[in-house]
């Protein structure tokens, strides 16, 4: 099968390159704190990120049956930064605050996006816009809290609402290697399922998939990956809808490879942003949520026009 | 003494306020035909839709267990739903079947086996030398004969199709009605049609619905006004008050 030699490729050209950084830098050379605690956690960081986005973009697009669903677009995105948002301004901190926040903003957008989209007929369509009606909802809180809050807090809120991918050392990554790699896995594990729900519910629900209770399993299991990665870096929007539908052109539509290609995509993608954004006008830093809109701005008119039938 | 292969009890069902389905009762014996008539809105795909575990429903009996007490991928490897809308996806003929056989495999299989059930469904149908094309890049007519192939490929004891040969030239009809007359000999069929010469030709039960009730249940013989049935109520054309709209006198 060629995407399996394509893979095993990838996977090679991975271990080598890694090999290579850990052999050729001298661990007692000056140089080594700025690869080992500043260059590898963020590249690290970086990839993950990417991937979580790419993944989670993957499965809304297929759960809705369309290329502009994803987190971002349906609003679990604003949902998680809403309750970052609110975590930051209360001023109360506890460990792990941040994610539980945003985990609870994501569920919550995700379930009222849910409910408009059903009552309002229960289409992908009505879910979308139901999706974009909330996420201008949760997107009008954030600016009404950051109104009325603390002003300093306001402008560390607002540089993290860009994006932010300053990760100095592991302390991060110990919570986002894991959703990621579990999230990965978890929706993997179920890409049968995606392919039939892909060809449409009643074909999925025809030949013997529990549509109710995988859209539960998704919508809580997208809900957490979002909320965390929202909670680390910011709403990054677009790369869950870029990546999978780039993947989709490129590797076709079976989940099979199209959730791995998704990943390492999504991964490539914002390691190659991030880079961007700290080489372009270095030294001062774009924040990569600029990157990624201003590639995926033009990139979602691009879809809504070639997709004018959907409507 | 055959088994009933479908036993409908009471059945009723309300959408917005709207009788769809109103005290529906029927049962079909194993291997028989039953074609189901009846008006555009009479609630006919309802029905079906019902029987196959898509929308919920209480009263349904299959192979002598209640609908609600099957698993989702049991139910599917008995029941096999032919939709009235099919939809293109971006797979291959090949890809589209094997995700049919989904109920009969434990993780994700594309082994020898389970390509040679889908050949041979493919092969039943007529098609198999389309196996490697899209679905997206084949015709209406063949894109269905794909869909009733992957029914097949489910090995259903019970196959329910719903209008399968609406939108098909009459090519593709005759096909399709050949396959189906082949088919009744290995499985119970139920059939929505708005073909009465097709439902007469094939069918062991015809039962005929009107506003969610059933009007007729029983075998083509005993049919003996179809006039009751299709009724065209409200549906008059009054030839001056076009001429007015058009002309204005």
């Amino acid at each position: 099968m060629e995407h399996k030699s394509l893979y095993t490729a990838a996977v090679v050209l991975l271990s080598i390159i890694i090999v290579c950084i850990l052999t050729i830098v001298d661990m007692h050379s000056p140089n080594s704190y700025i690869i080992y605690d500043l260059r590898i956690p963020r590249l690290l960081g970086a990839f993950f990120i990417g991937a979580g986005l790419s993944i989670n973009g993957a499965v809304f697009q297929s759960m809705f049956k369309n290329d502009l669903a994803t987190p971002y677009t349906l609003g679990t995105a604003s949902g998680a930064a809403f309750g970052v948002v609110l975590y930051l301004q209360m001023g109360i901190f506890f460990y792990g605050g941040g994610p539980i926040s945003a985990f609870l903003g994501a569920i919550s957008a995700t379930f009222l996006v849910y409910i408009f989209g059903m009552a309002s007929g229960g289409s992908s369509y009505s879910l979308l816009l139901s999706g974009v009606a909330i996420n201008f909802f949760f997107s009008s809180l954030i600016l009404f809290i950051q109104y009325i809050g603390n002003f300093a807090l306001s402008f560390t809120t607002m540089r993290w609402m860009m994006g932010n991918l300053e990760i100095v050392g592991y302390n991060k990554l110990y919570l986002l290697l894991p959703t990621v790699i579990i999230t990965f896995f978890a929706v993997y594990f179920l890409h049968r399922e995606l392919n039939l729900w892909s060809i449409s519910e009643d074909f999925a629900q025809s030949r013997g998939v529990n549509i109710k209770r995988l859209r539960l399993i998704f919508f809580v299991l997208i809900s957490i990956s979002t909320g965390i990665l929202v909670s680390l870096c910011g709403p990054i929007g677009f790369i869950g809808m870029i990546v999978p539908h780039m993947m989709r052109l490129v590797i076709g539509a079976d989940h099979k490879w199209l959730l791995p290609a998704s990943f390492f995509a999504g991964g490539a993608f914002l390691s190659l942003s991030d880079l961007a954004g700290r080489t372009i006008i270095a030294p001062t830093e774009i924040p990569i949520g600029v990157i990624t809109a201003l590639i995926g701005g033009p990139f979602f008119l691009w879809l809504l026009v070639k997709n004018k039938r959907m409507r | 003494m055959t088994q009933k292969a479908l036993v409908v009890s009471h059945l009723n069902k309300i959408i917005s306020e709207e009788i769809i389905l109103n005290n529906i009762s029927f049962s079909v014996e194993e291997k028989n035909f039953c074609s189901v008539i009846g008006e555009n809105g009479a609630g006919k795909t309802t029905l079906l839709r019902m029987i196959a575990g898509i929308e919920h429903s209480s009263g349904i009996t299959v192979f002598g267990k209640l609908l609600k007490n099957y698993k989702p991928k049991e139910l599917a490897r008995i029941v096999s739903l032919l939709p009235q809308h099919i939809a293109k996806a971006p797979f291959s003929v090949m890809e589209f079947l094997l995700l049919s056989r989904y109920p009969y495999q434990l993780s994700y299989s594309d082994t020898k086996e389970e390509k040679n059930i889908c050949y041979e469904a493919l092969d039943i149908v007529g098609i198999s030398r389309l196996s490697d094309k899209y679905l997206n890049r084949i015709s209406g007519g063949e894109l269905e004969l794909v869909y009733l192939a992957s029914c097949i490929a489910q090995r259903p004891k019970l196959l329910l199709a719903d209008e399968p040969t609406t939108f098909l030239d009459i090519s593709y009809k005759k096909h399709i009605n050949n396959i189906f007359k082949t088919l009744k000999e290995f499985t119970t069929v139920i059939l929505i049609t708005h073909n009465i010469d097709l439902a007469l030709e094939l069918s062991d039960q015809i039962i005929a619905l009107k506003k969610g009730r059933v009007i007729f249940n029983g075998t083509p013989d005993e049919i003996d006004d179809i006039s009751n049935i299709f009724s065209s109520e409200g549906l008059s054309i009054n030839k001056n008050r076009i001429r007015r709209f058009f002309y204005g006198t």
